[in-house]
């Protein structure tokens, strides 16, 4: 039963993501919807069993799906499929599952006439299998079949065929980026292969503390942190997110809230311990996490668009959580979990909450309130826990940043919290007409939301005031769920004070911003005009992205093709060829037919072997 | 199993090893003889009949493939064999069958993409590839030089003679270049092959020549340490041999910077002529070093395993930089060539089972991914007569089939999960990341660039506003003028082209362990040197 029910969490999308994509493609557009409203309501079904199964065990689930390769030899490589989900992947794929699911049915309710609908559906059913694969893997090869499963899903939902230059611009930037990141997690997997003989993750990590640490190793943890940037959009790889997340709505709210984001921070607390053994590794993450929260909550502040937005708001999320990952401690990997359900909620409310109707604009109001840190909400407990974890960190004699750093550290965190409260309020009320001057027209949110997907977005909105609250201070749950040993995270009065001014703040600059409309924030925003670009789509496209990578990548094409043209055909091999025509004149004859020319060559043959038999010594 | 008893059942006559391996090579000769001979005047005859033998021969291919037993002796002699020349006939192992079934699938795909009609002379065409796939089953089957060579010959005269007769405006000038470029290489392996025979005759003391591949594997060796006066011969030759033949190979491979010869040759032959080129051809290389090279001088090839693996390194990332500003996409797909062999090399060279493994299936998955997007390119030509991508736009929704099937193949030849590309990419990653760090992150960045490059091709070609390109070549006729001439999306035969590749590609990738299985002892009789890791690293 319990076997059953893990490897329903992804069976059920993927079946549901193939019959979609089956009836779809014979033109079956009503019997895909209903698979994607069968998959997405089973998802969400599973996605609660998985959290009842997992409470009912101490020991983490393990279901061995048989041997998939296996290299015999000095070192062997032996690649055993299997499913492994202990409380923490446990927590992770009910979060995924249960919002994820419930984005589907709001995308599968939708009175669309676009004749594409069907195959976005299942782009996010297949996104959903993807991400849950990956944090159920026990293996690092299953967990870049995962990457790569998550990747082509990715940038379906980013654009697939479309035929919007921009949107395949989008395409591109995420299959790029999310390449890099595979790209790390392979590197990753073939150094920790070279080093230890096993591809298991369990046994690498837990080895990782008994051995020596090689230049192997540095450039392993290297690629996990290359591949967990990218998934989470972190600095420098941020630039897909943004993009991809203006397809549409749906496409946003499975993107940011339970995508590749979700694995990252799986990513991160899987090689927790591991990465704590590598000098200044976890600095970094906490280091571009701080940095990340900051510069994203700025540019979210500054985005003119409701979509982009929204993006920069979970990047600065995410970000913040990554801050907690990288105090090393268990609190602060705790405090991340704490957080992640409630960002992941808030934000598919926020993204499918687009304002049509007097439901969206509340649930949307509930979301950004249950998000940014209103006091006794979610997101206020939340926010709170990690605000302190940084804090605490800064105080630890076992930090591996200075206190003055940790300081930092939590100022801009305190200072993301502020601006992301700034971004979502500033949205509230919005009308659609608001950004609709470059905005693509989007087939499913142009129509009137129908009663499912209103009763979507109240559920999730009721989540997102309340699980913060009732899995933390309220009931404690969540410590109880996770691995023993998990602290609950004490948090101080003094930072609840914090959370509560920042988001406090947040809001009433929003207002101010409203009432003094965009002149203003324009004359706030000009000195830091070359920072505001970051969040532009021109960033990284004309500039950076053509001066930095495709012009030196293109250059080098060219150089290549010269050296290709001239210095190895014309000059290196032509004067090779030119050879029997200088010093063998008198063979001229014999080299003006192809075949005169093979029996010359024969013939040189032959007096090879023999000068050098003679050279040898003439035979033994 | 059930399925290989009925088979054997069901073939009594030709249920010998030896008897269907001669069914394999004689086949397409069979067929060339007979196209020739009844298709004369008659291109749907030729036709039909090129495909009645290709489909023998892929069904004698599938049989063997079947039948083999991975842990059976490798070797196979044929009942006739009285003279040295041809003792024993042939030779079968988890490496060649593979190629066997390769060198079938893709001769299928070869005839049954090129339109009929298309052609002049289609008898002597067809003729000639069934000729070509004679001579590359005869030197995969080889078990003795002499038949390695006449193969080798008999392939490449085949090839020089299709690029010649039917390539594009430039074939003669490509003709030959890839004739004197090839002819370099097995010039300088048939120096390396002659002193082997020639040091196995003196230092054994006996009458007769052995031309035996697995004797003089097996018997080289001994002989150098039988008494100090073979040693002290052997120590002075064996190096002269290994260069000759390493070089020789690395022609074929083709290992940068020998692979200019490749892009000519490729870009100026038909459709099935580059089919077979970049699908099978080119694995002769590698298979020739994996065949003789490694088994004879596994110490030489672990000392200089870096002649091998930078070249290799600098191909890997030079390949997919010249793809990257091609907009032919022939021409970008020959570049990709280079880098994906380069590939194989590095995994190869890696001298361990998993990079060695990883290598053999290299070969195998890019000979089938880029035989589709030959078969895509192809199709496309055949309507449009242009294979610049500049030119094409937005075709994914007048062709769906042809977009779909593209995308398969470069699904595998960029690594996605599902399909071969991916196992032969990760498992040539593993091995080659026990040597050094450094040659999995050039693969990789290699990766990367093959992903943009695609990435860029695809949405250009398939994605975007229709733009169908105008028609302005002179060998272009109206459809209706033309026999079979294509016009929408992928037709039955093109279909039945592709479809075979692209099932092998998702078995491949979804159930490697039966490549693995037929392959891991064959590989670990390669990798005899107890320290071979070792060195290696």
């Amino acid at each position: 039963m319990n076997s059953a029910v893990v490897l329903a969490t992804f069976l059920v999308p993927l079946a549901a993501c193939a019959i979609g994509w089956l009836c779809g493609g014979l033109k079956l557009r009503r019997l895909s919807t209903a698979a994607a409203l069968f998959g997405g309501s089973a998802t969400v079904v599973v996605g609660a069993m998985m959290l009842v199964v997992a409470a009912g065990r101490s020991a983490p689930l393990s279901v061995a799906l048989g041997t998939w390769l296996f290299v015999p030899g000095r070192s062997s490589l032996d690649v055993t499929l299997s499913v492994v989900v202990d409380h923490r992947s446990a927590w992770l794929i009910a979060i995924v599952t249960i919002v994820a699911g419930l984005v589907v049915l709001h995308a599968a309710a939708a009175r669309t006439t676009a004749e594409t609908s069907w195959r976005e559906n299942c782009w996010l059913l297949l996104l959903i299998a993807a991400t849950v694969w990956f944090l159920s893997c026990g293996n690092l090869l299953q967990l870049l079949i995962a990457w790569q499963g998550m990747s082509v899903a990715s940038c379906g939902l980013a654009g697939g065929a479309s035929d919007d230059l921009r949107r395949r611009m989008a395409v591109r930037k995420t299959a790029l980026v999310l390449a890099v990141g595979g790209c790390g997690l392979l590197a990753a997997a073939c150094e920790l292969w070279s080093s230890t003989g096993s591809l298991d993750i369990a046994a690498i990590v837990a080895g990782s503390s008994a051995r020596e640490i090689t230049s192997g190793d540095t450039l392993a943890a290297f690629g996990i942190l290359v591949a967990a940037i990218a998934a989470c959009a972190q600095v420098p790889l941020f630039i897909w997110l943004p993009d991809a997340s203006e397809e549409s709505s749906s496409a946003a709210a499975t993107l940011q809230c339970v995508g590749s984001g979700v694995a990252g921070i799986h990513l991160l607390m899987l090689f927790q311990s591991y990465l704590a053994h590598m000098p200044g590794f976890l600095s970094t993450v906490a280091l571009v996490g701080g940095a990340t929260a900051l510069a994203g909550g700025w540019i979210a502040v500054n985005q003119m668009r409701r979509a982009r937005r929204l993006a920069f708001i979970t990047i600065a999320h995410v970000g913040l959580m990554w801050l907690a990952l990288g105090t090393g401690t268990v609190a602060g990997a705790y405090a991340a979990s704490w957080h992640l359900p409630v960002h992941a909620a808030g934000m598919s409310v926020a993204c499918l909450a687009v304002g049509r109707t007097r439901v969206e604009k509340t649930a949307y109001a509930a979301a950004a309130a249950g998000l940014c840190g209103v006091p006794l909400l979610s997101g206020f407990w939340s926010l709170s826990a990690i605000l302190a974890v940084v804090r605490e960190a800064g105080t630890s004699s076992a930090a591996m940043l200075s206190p003055t750093t940790w300081t930092v550290l939590f100022w801009c965190a305190a200072g993301a919290i502020l601006l992301t409260a700034c971004g979502l309020f500033g949205l509230i009320g919005k009308p659609r007409s608001w950004d609709s001057e470059n905005h693509h027209s989007d087939a499913q949110t142009t129509a009137l939301p129908t009663w499912l997907q209103n009763a979507v977005l109240m559920l999730l909105a009721v989540m997102v005031m309340a699980v913060g609250a009732v899995i933390g201070p309220m009931t404690g749950w969540l410590a109880e769920f996770l691995p023993p040993g998990t602290p609950a995270v004490p948090i101080a009065g003094d930072v609840q004070i914090i959370v509560a001014a920042a988001a406090l703040v947040g809001g009433l600059s929003a207002w101010l911003f409203r009432m003094a409309g965009g002149a203003f924030l324009e004359k706030v925003t000009r000195p830091l005009q070359p920072l505001c670009t970051l969040g532009r789509r021109e960033f990284f496209l004309p500039d950076y992205f053509f001066l930095g990578l495709a012009l030196p990548l293109r250059a080098g094409s060219l150089l290549c093709r010269f050296v290709d043209w001239f210095l190895i055909d014309r000059i290196l091999i032509g004067t090779f060829a030119r050879l029997p025509l200088k010093f063998a004149k008198t063979a001229q004859p014999l080299q003006n037919g192809l075949i005169q020319f093979y029996a010359l060559m024969i013939v040189a043959a032959a007096a090879m072997i023999l000068a050098v038999v003679q050279w040898s010594g003439g035979g033994p | 199993m059930v399925w290989r008893r009925a088979l054997i059942w069901a073939l009594p006559e030709v249920s010998s090893m030896s008897n269907m391996v001669a069914v394999v090579v004689f086949a397409p000769l069979a067929g060339a003889v007979a196209v020739l001979l009844c298709g004369a005047g008659r291109p749907r005859a030729a036709r039909r009949m090129a495909i009645a033998f290709a489909v023998a021969t892929l069904l004698a291919a599938v049989g063997v493939a079947v039948t083999f037993a991975p842990q059976s002796a490798q070797e196979t002699t044929a009942a006739s064999s009285a003279s040295f020349i041809t003792s024993p006939a042939w030779q079968v192992d988890g490496i060649n069958v593979w190629l066997f079934l390769l060198s079938a699938l893709l001769t299928h795909s070869a005839i049954l993409i090129t339109p009929g009609g298309a052609t002049s002379r289609n008898d002597l065409f067809f003729a000639l590839i069934m000729l070509l796939t004679a001579g590359l089953m005869g030197l995969f089957a080889a078990g003795n030089l002499v038949w390695l060579f006449v193969g080798w010959e008999v392939s490449r005269l085949a090839l020089y003679f299709l690029i010649g007769g039917w390539g594009g405006t430039d074939r003669r000038q490509a003709a030959i270049k890839f004739f004197l470029f090839t002819l370099v290489g097995s010039g300088l392996v048939f120096v390396g092959c002659g002193l082997l025979v020639l040091s196995h005759y003196w230092m054994s003391g006996s009458s007769e020549l052995t031309l035996n591949i697995s004797r003089l594997i097996e018997e080289l060796p001994q002989l150098a340490a039988a008494n100090s006066e073979n040693d002290r011969y052997w120590a002075g030759v064996r190096p002269w041999v290994f260069a000759a033949i390493g070089l020789g190979f690395a022609i074929h491979v083709p290992l940068f910077p020998l692979h200019t010869w490749l892009q000519d040759a490729a870009v100026e032959s038909p459709t099935a002529g580059m089919l077979l080129l970049c699908g099978v051809w080119l694995k002769i290389g590698v298979y020739g070093w994996l065949r003789l090279l490694l088994p004879l001088f596994p110490e030489l090839c672990a000392d200089f395993a870096g002649y091998f693996l930078y070249p290799a390194a600098i191909g890997a990332v030079y390949g997919v930089m010249l793809g990257l500003v091609q907009d032919d996409m022939k021409r970008m797909a020959a570049n990709l060539t280079v880098s994906y062999a380069s590939l194989s090399v590095l995994g190869l060279f890696s001298l361990t089972s998993v990079g060695i493994e990883g290598g053999l299936l290299s070969l195998c998955s890019h000979g089938l991914s880029m035989g589709v997007l030959v078969c895509v390119t192809g199709a496309l030509f055949d309507r449009y007569r242009t294979r610049e991508a500049e030119a094409y736009s937005g075709l994914a929704g007048r062709f769906p089939r042809l977009t779909a099937v593209t995308f398969i193949g470069v699904a595998s030849l960029i690594a996605l999960p599902a399909t071969s590309g991916f196992v032969a990419t990760v498992l040539v990653m593993l091995g080659i990341g026990q040597v050094h760090p450094g040659f999995v992150i050039t693969g990789l960045a290699a990766l990367l660039l093959t992903v943009w490059c695609f990435a860029r091709v695809m949405q250009r070609v398939f994605w975007g506003t229709l733009r169908e390109p105008v028609i302005n070549h002179p060998s272009w006729k109206p459809p209706r003028q033309t026999e079979d001439a294509p016009s929408g999306d992928l037709n039955l035969r093109e279909v039945a082209a592709v479809v075979p590749l692209i099932l092998a590609i998702l078995c491949l990738g979804l159930a490697p362990q039966v490549f693995i299985g037929h392959t891991e002892t064959s590989v670990a009789r390669i990798i005899v040197v107890p320290d071979a890791d070792e060195a290696a690293r």
